[in-house]
């Protein structure tokens, strides 16, 4: 079926530009705190990231029952189940980040630019620690028989 | 306004914490979806492939939405209260989103 690939290929877009919003808040936070604010983009980020999450949801949310049955049941759960482990640990890795980027773009709409709370720059690290997990989980389950 | 945010945000973090860990751990609540038969379930069938991840998840984040919204239009009043419980807040959700992806990797190595 050509869409559920077509949706793979945009969901990991997505997720590559997740990855770098989130990256790039938590590093734009870190330097706030050490007095270098700029808050153009510390309002930016949150906004890109939020957009970013919503279409990787969405998208994933269309092609995972594809990926139950014909990828995991026909052949990671026999061949490699280490990888369909991964890859379950992944999504609920990914549903537990939503509260915290829902938290990083209220707080960074609601604070002052040159302040910001360790809660703020907390949730934007973890995010994109988080999503950089993820980022990598996904491509080493989807290369298991790529090379 | 930022003590107000951090308070409703804390309680967002603590609500969909709590959601998944209990829907996780109880399956109270889970619907299930069947995908080679294209229909949801409360109850699946044994030998038919099922994911609880859609209720899971959807659950977790919509607790996270309304909690937020809940505890931004109900915050307690007084600066020094709101600052003294976002702390508490926080930290109760930090503890229980770790226990949430601890107990999962738990779960999913130990599975069967």
């Amino acid at each position: 079926m050509p869409w559920i690939k077509l949706g793979l290929v945009l969901h990991t877009i997505a997720a590559g530009a997740l990855t770098g919003a989130v990256t790039h808040l938590a590093l734009v936070l870190w330097r706030a705190r050490r007095g270098r604010p700029n808050p153009r983009l510390q309002r930016l980020y949150p906004a890109v990231a939020l957009g970013c999450y919503a279409a990787v949801y969405s998208l994933g949310t269309l092609i995972y029952p594809r990926y139950r049955v014909a990828v995991r049941a026909e052949y990671l759960d026999e061949h490699a189940p280490a990888m369909a482990v991964l890859f379950d640990l992944k999504e609920n890795l990914a549903t537990l980040l939503g509260p915290l980027l829902l938290a990083a773009v209220v707080l960074s709409r609601e604070e002052d630019p040159a302040r910001p709370s360790r809660a703020l720059l907390g949730c934007a690290a973890v995010v994109a620690l988080g999503v950089w997990f993820n980022l990598v989980s996904g491509l080493l389950v989807a290369s298991v028989r790529a090379v | 306004m930022s003590a107000r945010a951090r308070f409703a945000t804390g309680v967002g973090t603590l609500a969909a914490g709590a959601v998944y860990l209990v829907m996780t751990t109880t399956r109270a609540g889970v619907l299930f979806y069947l995908p080679t038969r294209g229909t949801w379930t409360w109850s699946p069938p044994t030998g038919v492939i099922a994911m609880d991840w859609f209720a899971r998840s959807n659950a977790t984040l919509a607790a996270a939405a309304l909690a937020t919204w809940a505890a931004w239009r109900w915050a307690p009043s007084d600066p020094k209260r709101r600052a003294r419980w976002s702390s508490r807040v926080w930290a109760l959700g930090w503890t229980v989103l770790a226990w949430s992806a601890a107990y999962t990797a738990m779960w999913l190595v130990s599975r069967p």
